[in-house]
């Protein structure tokens, strides 16, 4: 098997996942989100085998992937009253191929230390590592990259080149068909819906650490993918109560929260944040997030019974401290339920955001020299254009957060946004655990900025284009 | 020949710019201002091709075939506006184009100073797309792009260093312009008087040391006289005729002058800018175009600061955040200015206001303390004066202007006086805290400053040689005072202007800025790169067999068989991939092991057999190094930096340290 022909299994596998449990009605969304949550089930795949031991990480990914492409073509015939537009999977499933084809013919993969790493553990794992002799390494990065790269083997490669750019086309693509039907359901032309996505797109994914993260081997791009994936499913789910979106969105959210050690965190936020105030069937959401918290939080208590007991990052009680926030959403959504839907929607972002400012505030006192020096370095990393990260991306997102508030507040898009905001001020945080950021390309906080930026862009997009005056006129707010 | 078609080109394409703004209805007017149209057009589309990476032919290709597009598609719109008289205005204004560009062809009168030799050195940079941006930097300590880069394309359309009808025909557009605006702008009652004194005035600017002499150098001064003439013709005529489409003919042409410079004409734009957007009597309509104009200077600014930053050169960074914000506020004031008035603002306050900066600035320059002692600059202004040698068309033509602003009466005298005292007041702010340099005798405002003073002298003469009102401000007072007896009859308040474009709209933008500067910082990385040999896209081999590897952990079992690595604790995580991947046998010591002294020594015949480890797929070191030794089939595993790991044989160790085979901890 080649590069190529491992991209489209995986596509092949998660497009049968979406077609049978996701957006069956719009294949392009379906085709756009295949990679994305086929790679998810190798790597899940792959992660039972490496917590089993009873095989080698690649033969249970496989074996995964295979047992979703039955058992989803099994699902879809029970669905089979809903209709598929076969034209539009063929002609967007060719250009996925084509895209995979042509980027797997190239090595355009950079390297650091982080990288060596991240294949290093990735041979290990194809070769039928187990979890016991890796886990010194599992305590400071996390999971998926590590098994998502496993598959080199297995396509007879040295290592999966192309794999990176590959995740970045898929947030490209995922980005530009997300706004487009978002717009779409907020009444937006087909015009400016088009100029817009494709507007969007370009300038989020020309920002140079995104291009770059496209061809350099680490987790960020991956977590970026996974988290947009996240909020702008729950968005479209929650803007039109359509349901059939929130399996691809868990799945996503699943993804996240094994990409970095720290990802636990962000998952449970936005998902708190998400789905407390939702108005999607409360059945639904308990099980998405019972399988979201029953994943994360049964690895990392298996991870923290396996890595040494001190550490830089992950030590055995942070992994239990952790895998009970990834608990922590499906243990509130009762509770939420019994509150008045309106209240929840209105103050639990903001009672969030006061309790992450609180703790932002305590780590400031209580060691002011450390958190001004990472805050420093987190905001020359940012907004610094001379280093050039981000150019004036978080420029124009300070900007536009600075109109969005000059702007009517959006029911759906205002807690995804306070989700935003609020993990701005939780990565300051966390630099109270560990040594002070630092500036440049390498620093951990400036990379885990990447992960929300098309999330970012994406929720200002849909607040702000289909605005096309400061207020409504008498009529249409008597409308 | 390359030369006379490229200018009839340029010209052909602001004849359609024109017509789409509504000027075909006025056709002299229309053709004068057809060249400083085309010229902005034709620039600024060069400027953006080139600094996105184009190569300078394909930017000239491209910016030639998309020009003609947009123009053409644009002029198709009004075409109703086009009948046989404007048809004959435009062959007319084409003829005479061709004619002074081969005129100026044949008989080359350039003169190439100083900032000339600088401007095309640039060109030639630009031509041979050196990274142009950069070189500019390098060489030019205040960059004119625009004017190096229309020199740029030269050799490859003319077959010429530069383009010596250039200035030549900025110079000649500017005094028809003159002419022609003055004579609408002074009536058509003006009668004998007018014509007589339009004679003089365009004897005052052919003779003018400040405008002939630059209408021949190779420099950016005629064509920042051009664009500000241009400028205040179309905004005095447009608003005299109320033709919405002539703000955006306007803007174009202050976005010509702004890009003259790098500071001081940004300065004066955004000054005029809020000066005529307050002056207005349609504001509302400035919105779109204005907040266009905002955006495309804030991202060349951008652009700079960014440049800036990484050379610290003439202009410092904050300097030129200054300007990059100059616009925004300009476009911010005017919007909180006009936004709650329902009539233009008293022009005549504006003018006065322009003059106050004027003294304002002339104190600051004179009297500024910073370097020195004040009375050696006034001494070394009055030197300036005492030197100063223009020929006696400037000191008429400055004594005239001086004592006009106080008379200044209507829109377009009042535009005109403010634009003398800005265009002034701004070339002392920016020579602000520095002598004056009794040498420097045409600073890049300074010329620009003499075509408003000469259609000021010109609209004063005429109204007080006719000694009537000035039509435009009467039909303007009674049009406003027509407004507030409408609104004071039906009691209603008055329209807020909103000028802040739509949520939309400034998405939009922002989302423009981000993008341009986004696909500038990658096309520069980019060239960096290709400049050091390094590609972005490096291509090699796709893929390579399991036994070609030459990765540290997979190799060693091969390279050295029966080798043992022996892994000190701290590193003993390791112990997994020389097990796994490289299959040799591992042993994890009871201590660290310590390098024996003359280890540096045995080290060093051996550094040459080192052994990088690495993807040969990505040509990508490993940062492990094997430094193999024929007598040794042992190996320790040490850090020697962070990162970066070698395998040294044993022999090189305290044997103390190390434990007998078998006897050491079981391998993890």
């Amino acid at each position: 098997m080649t590069q190529a022909g491992f991209f489209a299994l995986v596509y092949a596998a998660g497009l049968a996942f979406n077609l049978a449990w996701g957006p069956r009605r719009d294949a392009v969304l379906a085709c756009a989100l295949a990679f994305p949550c086929g790679l998810t089930f190798w790597v899940l795949g792959a992660l039972l085998g490496v917590a089993t031991g009873l095989a080698s990480a690649p033969a249970f990914g496989l074996g995964t992937l295979v047992a979703l492409v039955v058992g989803s073509a099994a699902a879809s015939l029970r669905r089979a009253c809903t209709p598929i537009s076969w034209t539009r999977v063929a002609a967007c499933s060719a250009a996925f191929v084509a895209g995979a084809v042509l980027v797997s013919q190239f090595s355009l993969a950079k390297f650091s230390p982080d990288s060596h790493q991240f294949l290093r553990i990735a041979a290990v794992f194809s070769r039928g590592g187990r979890l016991g002799e890796t886990a010194a390494f599992l305590a400071d990065r996390g999971i998926f990259t590590f098994l998502s790269y496993a598959a080199g083997e297995l396509a007879g490669v040295d290592f999966m080149f192309s794999l990176a750019p590959v995740v970045g086309l898929s947030l490209a693509a995922l980005l530009a068909v997300a706004i487009s039907r978002a717009l779409e359901r907020e009444g937006v032309d087909r015009r400016t819906r088009l100029l817009a996505s494709a507007g969007v797109t370009a300038a989020v994914m020309t920002t140079y650490v995104i291009a770059f993260h496209m061809v350099y081997i680490h987790a960020n791009l991956g977590s970026a993918l996974y988290l947009f994936g996240f909020g702008a499913l729950f968005w479209l789910a929650e803007r039109d109560g359509d349901a059939s979106l929130l399996s691809p969105a868990l799945v996503c959210l699943v993804a996240f929260s094994i990409h970095r050690v720290e990802a636990p965190v962000f998952a449970a936020l936005f998902a708190v944040l998400a789905a407390w105030p939702s108005q999607l069937p409360r059945r639904l959401l308990a099980a998405g997030l019972f399988a979201f918290g029953a994943i994360t939080a049964g690895w990392l208590l298996l991870l923290s019974a396996a890595i040494p007991s001190e550490g830089e990052f992950l030590t055995p009680g942070r992994a239990v401290l952790l895998s009970a926030m990834s608990l922590a959403p499906l243990a509130g959504l009762p509770l939420a339920a019994r509150l008045p839907r309106a209240l929840v929607a209105r103050h639990l972002p903001t009672a969030v955001l006061v309790v992450a400012s609180v703790g932002l505030a305590v780590t400031f006192a209580i060691k002011p020299h450390h958190m001004m020096t990472s805050l420093e370095a987190v905001v020359v990393n940012l907004l610094g254009v001379q280093i050039g990260l981000f150019g004036y991306a978080w420029w124009a997102a300070l900007a536009l957060g600075a109109l969005c508030l000059a702007t009517p507040p959006s029911r759906i898009a205002r807690p995804l946004l306070m989700g935003v905001a609020v993990s701005v001020i939780v990565v300051v945080l966390l630099g109270f655990f560990r040594v002070p950021y630092r500036v440049g390309p390498a620093d951990s906080a400036g990379r885990m900025f990447i992960h929300f930026l098309p999330l970012l862009y994406f929720l200002y997009a849909v607040k702000l284009v289909p605005l096309r005056r400061w207020r409504a006129s008498a009529a249409e707010e008597a409308g | 020949m390359g030369q006379v078609i490229l200018w009839a080109y340029v010209q052909l394409v602001g004849l359609a710019l024109a017509t789409a703004c509504g000027w075909a209805r006025r056709p002299m007017i229309g053709c004068a201002l057809g060249f400083p149209l085309g010229l902005v057009a034709w620039g600024s589309a060069l400027i953006a091709l080139l600094w996105l990476g184009l190569p300078l032919v394909a930017a000239i290709g491209a910016a030639a075939i998309v020009l003609a597009v947009a123009a053409g598609a644009a002029a198709w719109r009004r075409r109703a506006d086009v009948d046989g008289r404007a048809l004959a205005a435009a062959a007319a204004a084409l003829a005479i184009t061709a004619a002074v560009a081969a005129l100026a062809t044949a008989f080359p009168l350039a003169i190439v100073a100083e900032r000339g030799h600088r401007i095309l050195l640039a060109a030639t940079a630009i031509g041979r797309n050196v990274d142009s941006i950069d070189f500019i930097w390098n060489i030019l300590p205040s960059p004119p792009v625009f004017q190096a880069s229309l020199h740029a394309a030269a050799p490859l359309v003319a077959g010429r260093p530069f383009f010596a009808a250039l200035s030549p025909l900025c110079g000649i557009a500017a005094v028809v312009l003159l002419a022609g605006g003055g004579a609408e702008l002074a009536g058509r009652g003006a009668g004998r008087a007018v014509r007589a004194l339009l004679g003089l005035v365009l004897a005052a600017a052919l003779c003018s040391f400040l405008f002939a002499v630059q209408a021949t150098a190779v420099d950016l001064h005629a064509a920042a006289a051009l664009f500000v003439i241009a400028f205040l013709v179309a905004h005095a005529i447009g608003e005299e005729s109320a033709a919405p489409a002539s703000i955006w003919a306007e803007l174009l042409l202050l976005l010509g002058f702004a890009l003259q410079g790098l500071a001081e004409s940004v300065a004066a734009s955004a000054m005029l800018l809020a000066i005529y957007g307050c002056d207005r009597r349609d504001p509302a309509r400035l919105a779109r175009p204005i907040f266009l104009y905002t955006a495309v200077l804030t991202a060349w600014h951008l652009l700079l600061w960014e440049a800036i930053g990484r050379r610290s050169l003439t202009v410092e960074p904050r300097e030129a955040l200054a300007l990059t914000a100059a616009p925004v506020l300009a476009w911010a004031g005017l919007l909180a200015g006009t936004v709650r008035l329902s009539r233009p603002a008293p022009r005549r306050a504006l003018a006065l206001a322009a003059a106050g900066l004027l003294v304002v600035g002339i104190g600051l320059a004179l009297g500024w303390t910073g370097d020195g002692d004040p009375g050696e600059r006034w001494t070394a202004a009055a030197r300036w004066f005492g030197r100063y040698r223009p020929g006696l068309s400037d000191c008429l033509l400055l004594g005239l202007a001086a004592v006009c602003v106080p008379l200044a009466r209507g829109s377009a005298s009042a535009a005109a006086a403010a634009s003398v005292c800005i265009l002034a007041a701004v070339e002392l702010l920016i020579d602000l805290g520095e002598p004056i340099d009794p040498r420097e005798l045409a600073g890049p405002l300074r010329v620009a400053a003499a075509a408003p003073a000469l259609l000021l002298v010109m609209l004063t003469g005429v109204r007080l040689l006719t000694a009537r009102r000035d039509e435009t401000e009467s039909r303007l007072d009674s049009a406003a005072t027509a407004t507030t007896a409408t609104t004071a009859t039906s009691g209603t308040a008055p329209a807020r202007v909103n000028l802040l474009p739509a949520p939309r709209g400034l998405f939009a933008a922002v989302v423009a800025i981000l993008l341009l500067t986004n696909v500038h910082h990658q096309v520069r990385a980019h060239r960096l790169t290709l400049r050091d040999a390094r590609r972005l896209l490096a291509a090699g081999p796709t893929s390579l067999a399991g036994d070609e590897r030459q990765f540290a952990y997979y190799l060693m079992g091969e390279w050295i068989p029966g080798a043992t690595v022996v892994i000190p604790p701290r590193l003993a995580d390791h112990a997994v991939f020389f097990r796994v991947l490289g299959r040799v046998a591992v042993e994890i010591a009871e201590s660290t092991p310590r390098l024996r002294p003359d280890a540096v020594a045995q080290l060093a015949p051996l550094r040459a057999a080192r052994r990088p480890l690495y993807y040969h797929v990505a040509a990508e070191s490993e940062s492990v190094y094997l430094l193999p030794s024929p007598r040794s089939s042992r190996y320790v595993l040490a850090e020697a930096s962070p990162g970066t790991l070698y395998l040294l044989p044993e022999p090189l160790y305290f044997w103390s340290a190390i434990p007998a085979p078998g006897a050491a901890g079981a391998a993890r």
